[in-house]
């Protein structure tokens, strides 16, 4: 049974319509109007325990609304739900026991006493026996190099430690999922590594489900091996990442700086298959390419032996623009498996 | 640049007419908490004068007006200010605001005094009915009475904006504002003379009550209303209520330049 | 087992929060002083208030300070220990409410204690000085029973007030500001409970009563303490009415988080 089971979930909320000004408020103050607003419609998940997912989408897609659902701060307008076996919002704190939830935006320390002690108000929180506590702790600080502020308060750290601190928080004890919500948002290379890593590796050697959001393909790409994609409240991709990409992204973009010459490059270049120059001035051009086909390295090469290459650097796929591309119907997922 | 500063705090008001009118329930329910406090006072005075002709050198009707004049000038100004502020300092938002081409203190005020006039229109109403139904009050005899009466009311609605500001500022220096809010507004009641006219304090108390600044927010302008304060002795109060809201502008200046020094943001 | 895990955490985060707020010097010194302040001036007006009267209503001055005083002594309980009823309005608004909903202990619990004033003992202890007085000028009649009283309808007066301020503030829920004036507004009507509610007529003296059981903490003890009244007797009512305020409040509390869709979009 899969540890995570939605099926048919909706999620319709009120808005007050209000017109601008003045004018509009004191309306509103007497003849209040509402509007229905579909923020989740008809999410079916089906999650096995130990699986990675990415959920992702633009915002306002839903994510955060699933997410509330799925962790029982929100009760569904329509639709079931099970987590561990469980509904999350009528069996609530039974179910806060086993899942462990991270937000990036919001802490789950006590923002005025050291980590430390946050650790232990958990531990006394969840019950975690002082054997397990004592092994957790240790594989968490090790892992995530939590003793440079053990002894700190949450107000005194920075963004990336605030970030491990909650990671470890959330894994102190041992929950079979974990949600995580935008946790690298705001952080640098160097930590959202460092998470991805941990992330990757908790699930390796502890086995816990992990559900992600995140607008960071590195995140998805090195942690996830599924991915489901959500826009204006339903599921429109559902399955492998790497299916996805294979599918919808098959080109990069190379941006080279150069000494002069552009045109003549860009001509060069042109003659090439599974090449194609999108952009030429005599500095610089844009070149496309098939990356089944050809190698970034192959087409530098190429290009530095063609012309007076100074500089380049590559265009990443952006999920965004791959979600864009999806929704606005340029890329068919007829192909990709669910 | 006057035109352009005026129109800027126009507009600071008019927005804060409309934030007023957005959160309905809380603003009517504000109302009414005002309205109880003075139904407690009400019932304790009618109580303190049922079966007697006056008390001290009281009679019923003039009683009843101080009341009402008591709770109109309680309900203008409301202490909304401080929450803004305090909670703009606990969420970070104060960098924000203080990065905003306004002077915070000037913008402060507009916005209050955008609130003053939403609920000054519907206190008004409060106020008539409640004279009604209470029956006949003592009124001033004539048109600079009523003027003097006005007068004391700016100076009323400024001390009373001021000490709130004032007190507000101490966010600065502290977490929970609840008690310094608190404080504030027992020390403005008391000593305002909204639960008991100062005519009644001990002399000792009395002599206190004069040195304060919050004569001037509930005493003074009873007494302009219902002629108890008059002639040389109004004029005097109202320049003595004038010198007093100069002076606690610049306190506040002075505060708000030590707290400039201080602010710290929370929150990474 | 739930309920003995659930009070050794209260008085777990109590204590944190007590660390905690021991290190804001000032401001707990600033609270002390303010609510001793106003304790003080609550006891001035009705000091000024009887030097020009000799009683309200039949009631004497140290009667009705005595009222006070279990006002005060229940005020003082709630500050001290609840204190994070006050802030619901800010959990709610702020998505903090989604932290609480996500461990597993009662939110009603870590609402309460998330955070504590530490000026509630003051104000517990004057208002325990003032109880002390006002029983010491007035005449009563002590018996046994009445002696026993005194505890039960302390205790008592706290968990109504305490269960009072917590649903009042539950209306967060459904206002949706982080100025909220209800429970203030809910809070301020204790002012009632001050003084023999008689003088307010039937209608007011219904709601203190029957909505707002705020009579049960003073007026109806003092009815029966001082014989003012053949149903002082139900103050002895004051445990059940008390048990019945706390489990009301938790009732209001779970519709109202029904009705909490979280922080964000």
């Amino acid at each position: 049974m899969a540890i995570i089971e939605a099926k048919g979930l909706c999620k319709a909320y009120e808005s007050a319509v209000k017109e601008a000004g003045l004018a509009g408020a004191v309306k509103h103050l007497f003849k209040p109007e509402f509007r229905e607003i579909n923020a989740v419609r008809d999410v079916n998940l089906s999650i096995e325990s130990g699986e990675t997912v990415a959920y992702v989408g633009p915002n306002g897609a839903g994510k955060s609304t699933t997410i509330k659902m799925l962790t029982g701060i929100l009760m569904p307008s329509a639709g079931t739900v099970s987590v561990n076996g469980m509904d999350p919002y009528r069996e609530r704190m039974e179910n806060a026991r086993r899942i462990g939830v991270v937000f990036g935006q919001r802490t789950q320390l006590w923002w005025d006493i050291p980590v430390r002690e946050s650790f232990t108000l958990i531990r006394d929180i969840y019950g975690i026996s002082a054997a397990r506590y004592r092994d957790n702790l240790s594989y968490l600080t090790e892992v995530l190099g939590l003793a440079e502020f053990m002894d700190m308060s949450a107000r005194k750290l920075s963004l990336g430690q605030r970030m491990r601190a909650d990671l470890a928080v959330s894994f102190l004890h041992d929950p079979a999922v974990v949600f995580l919500d935008e946790p690298t948002i705001g952080l640098d290379v160097a930590v959202r590594e460092r998470i991805r890593a941990f992330l990757a590796r908790v699930n390796r050697e502890r086995g816990a489900t992990i559900l992600l959001t995140s607008h960071d393909l590195d995140d998805i790409r090195d942690v996830c091996e599924r991915l489901v994609i959500i826009d204006h409240g339903t599921v429109i991709y559902d399955g492998k990442l790497q299916t996805l990409l294979d599918l919808c992204v098959r080109t990069r973009t190379m941006h080279l700086r150069l000494a002069s010459g552009g045109d003549a490059l860009a001509a060069k270049l042109d003659k090439k298959a599974n090449l194609q120059t999108i952009a030429r001035s005599d500095c610089e051009i844009s070149v496309e390419f098939d990356r089944f086909a050809l190698s970034a390295r192959d087409v530098a090469a190429l290009a530095i032996e063609s012309g007076d290459v100074i500089d380049f650097r590559i265009d990443e796929p952006d999920i965004e623009r791959v979600i864009k591309n999806v929704y606005e119907g340029k890329l068919d997922l007829a192909g990709a498996g669910k | 640049m006057l035109r352009l500063a005026l129109r800027k705090y126009r507009r600071f008001a008019a927005l804060a007419i409309q934030e007023t009118l957005a959160y309905r329930i809380p603003y009517i329910v504000n109302m009414v908490s005002i309205v109880v406090t003075y139904a407690v006072i009400f019932g304790i005075w009618a109580a303190v004068f049922s079966g007697k002709a006056s008390v001290g050198d009281y009679a019923w009707a003039e009683m009843k007006t101080y009341l009402v004049i008591s709770l109109f000038m309680s309900a203008l100004v409301s202490g909304s200010s401080e929450y803004r502020t305090s909670r703009q300092i606990r969420t970070g938002n104060i960098a924000i605001e203080l990065l905003r081409p306004a002077d915070y203190q000037l913008s402060s005020l507009s916005i209050t005094l955008g609130n003053s006039l939403c609920e000054g229109v519907l206190v008004s109403l409060a106020c008539l009915a409640f004279a009604f139904a209470t029956g006949p009050g003592v009124f001033p005899p004539d048109a600079i009475s009523w003027a003097l009466f006005v007068v004391s009311c700016l100076i009323a609605i400024a001390t009373k904006f001021l000490l709130v500001y004032v007190f507000g500022l101490a966010c600065f220096w502290t977490n929970s504002l609840m008690g310094i809010s608190w404080l504030r507004k027992g020390l403005t009641d008391f000593f305002s003379g909204a639960l008991i006219p100062l005519a009644f304090f001990p002399g000792w108390l009395m002599t206190v009550a004069d040195w304060l600044p919050f004569r001037n927010i509930v005493w003074v302008p009873a007494g302009a209303f219902t002629g108890r304060i008059a002639g040389a002795d109004l004029a005097r109060s109202l320049a003595v209520g004038v010198a007093w809201v100069v002076a606690l502008w610049l306190i506040a200046r002075f505060v708000w330049s030590r707290a400039m020094r201080k602010v710290t943001i929370q929150g990474g | 087992m739930k309920a003995i895990n659930t009070v050794w955490l209260f008085f777990r985060f109590l204590s944190q929060n007590t660390k905690i707020k021991l290190e804001y010097k000032l401001d707990s010194f600033i609270l002390f002083v303010s609510g001793a302040a106003l304790q003080a001036l609550g006891f001035l007006f009705i000091a000024v208030l009887f030097s020009k009267v000799p009683n309200i209503a039949g009631w004497t001055q140290w009667e009705i300070i005595f009222m006070l005083a279990a006002i005060y002594i229940s005020e003082g309980l709630v500050s001290f220990a609840f204190e994070g009823a006050w802030q619901m309005a800010f959990l709610v608004n702020s998505g903090e409410m989604d932290r609480m909903l996500l461990r597993p202990v009662s939110p009603v619990l870590q609402i309460l204690t998330f955070t504590m004033g530490i000026h509630g003992i003051g104000n517990m202890a004057l208002g325990a000085v003032l109880l002390s007085l006002s029983l010491s000028h007035v005449h009563v009649a002590w018996t046994f029973a009445r002696i026993l009283f005194i505890p039960i309808f302390i205790v008592s007066a706290c968990a109504i007030r305490t269960a009072i301020s917590f649903a009042a503030n539950c209306s967060a829920f459904w206002l949706k500001s982080y100025y909220n004036a209800f429970p203030l507004m809910v809070y301020q009507m204790a002012d009632f409970a001050k003084y023999p509610s008689s003088i307010f007529g039937k209608a007011i003296e219904s709601l203190i009563l029957f909505v707002l059981p705020y009579g049960f903490i003073s007026y109806v003890p003092a009815c029966w303490l001082f014989g003012k009244a053949w149903w002082g007797i139900f103050a002895w009512g004051s445990p059940l009415v008390a048990l019945w305020c706390c489990l009301a409040a938790r009732w209001v509390f779970y519709r109202g988080l029904r009705r909490y869709d979280g922080s964000g979009n």
